[in-house]
């Protein structure tokens, strides 16, 4: 194993910001979008099976561990999903500035979290109130 | 490989990465509406509603190219942290195998249901 030389503080010191703290987010939320594929992949093959192994996975899926994991990815989509239109705009040229970069990206947050909250309270009720049955 | 290649190359997947991008934004809206709103405890109605050939259709392009950006996404990511040539190379060849694994079984599995609904 190669002696570890010593590097120039790097995390250890770089003061967290907005900017760098939602671009490792739109990285980690397109992994864990990512890997939400295999799940949902396995739901669709589930449905063309037949109805006893697509109660069986629903089943599985509506544990706890389950609806936490539907709950992140929701928030997971919305927030890839807006800061994938404040990338695409930069790569129009637009809102390039500081402060419309701070502006956006504080406008992403708060659109991410008002989706994920408003579609999992529309879907509950659409569960609770009988809709799902 | 010249520096020529590795520009086209670049450039090929930044497009496809922006292209693959724009197609998901109606596309995963639309998805995101529908499942919210589907009534997924009733066997029957889920089925109908995928075997429906508009919205099969419509499904399996969103699959099909969420797995693409998908995986070009992971790309990008294993060029920025794994250094060495052959390990970046397996990673990337594993990732588009599972990618094209997992859009087989989407289009297998969509063309059943749609077929069985007809």
């Amino acid at each position: 194993m190669r002696k570890q030389r010593p590097l120039s503080p790097h995390l250890q010191i770089y003061q967290p910001q907005l900017t760098s703290i939602l671009s490792i987010t739109h990285r980690a939320t397109g992994i864990a979008l990512g890997l939400g594929l295999f799940p949902l992949t396995a739901w669709i093959w589930a449905i063309a099976q037949g109805e006893a192994t697509y109660g069986a996975i629903t089943q599985l899926y509506s544990n706890w561990l389950g609806l936490l994991c539907l709950f992140g990815w929701t928030f997971c989509f919305f927030y890839h999903l807006f800061n994938g239109l404040r990338h695409l705009a930069w790569d129009m040229g637009y809102g390039f500035e500081l402060g419309q970069t701070y502006a956006s990206g504080w406008l992403v947050v708060a659109a991410s979290l008002a989706f994920t909250a408003f579609s999992w309270v529309t879907g509950l009720g659409y569960v609770w109130g009988g809709h799902s049955a | 490989m010249n520096s020529h290649y590795n520009q086209e190359r670049g450039l090929r997947h930044w497009l496809l990465q922006r292209g693959s991008a724009i197609i998901m934004v109606p596309l995963g809206i639309w998805l995101v509406v529908s499942l919210v709103q589907l009534p997924f405890r009733n066997y029957q109605t889920v089925q109908n509603w995928l075997g429906n050939s508009l919205t099969a259709g419509m499904f399996a392009i969103m699959m099909l190219v969420t797995i693409y950006h998908a995986a070009l996404g992971m790309e990008q990511i294993y060029k920025d942290y794994v250094h060495r040539p052959m390990t970046y190379k397996l990673a990337c060849f594993t990732t588009y195998v599972l990618a094209f694994g997992l859009g087989a079984v989407i289009l297998l599995s969509i063309y059943r249901i749609w077929i069985s609904a007809l």
